[in-house]
């Protein structure tokens, strides 16, 4: 990466810099519906002006009938709610245990059940090993001949 | 009150669309009504909510022609999607041609503010719109409806040079939409450790922006096991993090009677990963909602000036 080569795109961001081309869709876009800013009051909040350009200072209106459709149920939107206000402090730690950090690279349960594992082909090899010994030392006196 | 958010880059494979539904699902489960609408005629955020691909006609159709939207209500407890497809591809065209004919469209705002949370009287809190890449007019009709921007970007250069493309065309969207806010940038898909990478992406980050909106402070790590454990299964990153846990019980169970363990539909990531990814979704949500209430904050302060 190299920082310096990036171009400053700041003013596109903010509206310093105008932009290199109009909007493809602004022609033909119906009047639009642009929120009213959130306010204090919750009457505030449930108006909605009607904007076509950009007039800094609207006034608000009664929200008309979007185009082509059935208009939008008269709804009351309640008091505005701060989306983060009940928002833990950032740096705190969100879901996942101080323990879960620390055995990041480590899972306990998988070590066990690979040691688990391990031990069932100890006990399996055992077993074969086993029963092939004593299958030998059964049938060594047969082979012997001392048994008939 | 609802607010609605883009997100949106003009480059694809950059997190968009599973960044989107992080986001949705970790402030639903956290008790907010959220509403999510998919513009991209992909429709991949079927894939990570867990519900069937759709064609997108309904949503194509209010915004071509001001039809009513249909909702899939209920994909999660406070989450409903209204979903996209490829009958998407259709608006470009029907922008196109209209535009020859000086005839105008009712566009997505409408479609959008006719969506209403079911059988509660208060509206969504939250509208997240997922964008396709390579579509402006669709991106363009997503920032003129849109009240905040949000930007995940990859570390690479051809993800940083994505950057351009939306500035370009947020920049446009603004003379039909002069309230659209950039929210921040969002780093996604970084490798956990890469310490040094992350700041030096940031700091480009922060010189590209020149001021303009904050890099969140909260990257999306890059978990390969985790995002295919949660594509496949539907899951959102807190919901398999839950998943493991359950999955635990069950190893313990297997373990305590013996029984070998089958790994065939075993989970492919471990479930400290799975903690860990949830983890930073649920900060970039709480960082992302406090951006959005400092930004409020600061528009009453404003209008009571």
């Amino acid at each position: 990466m190299t920082p310096n080569s990036r171009p400053n795109l700041g003013g596109l961001f903010t509206g310093s810099t105008p932009p290199e081309r109009s909007s493809a869709v602004a022609a033909q876009l119906g009047p639009r519906l642009v929120t009213a800013p959130p306010a204090a009051d919750s009457k505030d909040v449930t108006a909605a002006r009607e904007s076509t350009g950009p007039s800094p200072e609207p006034e608000p209106e009664p929200e008309p009938a979007p185009t082509g459709g059935t208009p939008a149920p008269n709804v009351a939107s309640g008091p505005v709610r701060e989306l983060g206000a009940e928002v833990p402090p950032l740096g705190a730690p969100v879901g996942q245990s101080t323990v879960a950090v620390a055995l990041e690279f480590i899972d306990p349960l998988r070590v066990v059940e690979r040691y688990f594992a391990f031990l069932q082909v100890v006990l399996d090899v055992n077993r074969r090993a086993a029963i092939a010994l004593t299958t030998a030392a059964i049938s060594l006196p047969r082979r012997a001949g001392i048994w008939r | 009150m609802r607010r609605v958010v883009a997100i949106a880059n003009g480059k694809g494979g950059v997190g968009k669309t599973t960044l989107t539904a992080g986001l949705a699902g970790q402030a639903a489960s956290e008790g907010r009504r959220v509403l999510v609408v998919d513009t991209d005629p992909q429709g991949n955020l079927g894939r990570d909510l867990g519900y069937g691909l759709q064609d997108g006609s309904s949503l194509s159709l209010a915004i071509t022609h001001g039809l009513p939207v249909e909702v899939s209500r209920g994909v999660r407890d406070g989450l409903d999607v209204v979903p996209g497809g490829p009958a998407l591809w259709d608006v470009g065209a029907a922008f196109t041609s209209r535009g020859a004919r000086g005839a105008s469209l009712p566009g997505l705002r409408p479609a959008v503010d006719r969506v209403r949370p079911e059988g509660i009287e208060k509206d969504y809190d939250l509208v997240l719109i997922d964008t396709p890449p390579g579509e402006p007019i669709l991106q363009e009709l997503v920032f003129a409806a849109s009240d905040y921007l949000i930007i995940p970007t990859r570390s690479d250069e051809a993800s940083l040079d994505g950057l351009v493309v939306v500035a370009q065309r947020f920049a446009a969207a603004r003379t039909v939409n002069p309230d659209l806010t950039l929210l921040g940038v969002v780093l996604f898909g970084v490798r956990a450790g890469s310490t040094r990478l992350i700041k030096r992406v940031e700091s480009a980050l922060d010189e590209t922006l020149g001021g303009a909106a904050p890099v969140f402070g909260t990257s999306i790590r890059y978990l390969e096991s985790a995002a295919v454990d949660m594509r496949s299964r539907g899951l959102l990153p807190h919901e398999l993090e839950r998943v493991h846990h359950g999955d635990k019980s069950a190893r313990i169970n297997r373990l305590r009677k013996g029984v070998k363990v089958d790994t065939g539909d075993s989970l492919l990531s471990r479930d400290s990963s799975a903690a860990r990814l949830a983890g930073d979704y649920t900060a970039l949500a709480h960082e992302v909602l406090a951006a959005i209430t400092e930004r409020e904050r600061r528009s009453r302060v404003e209008v009571a000036v």
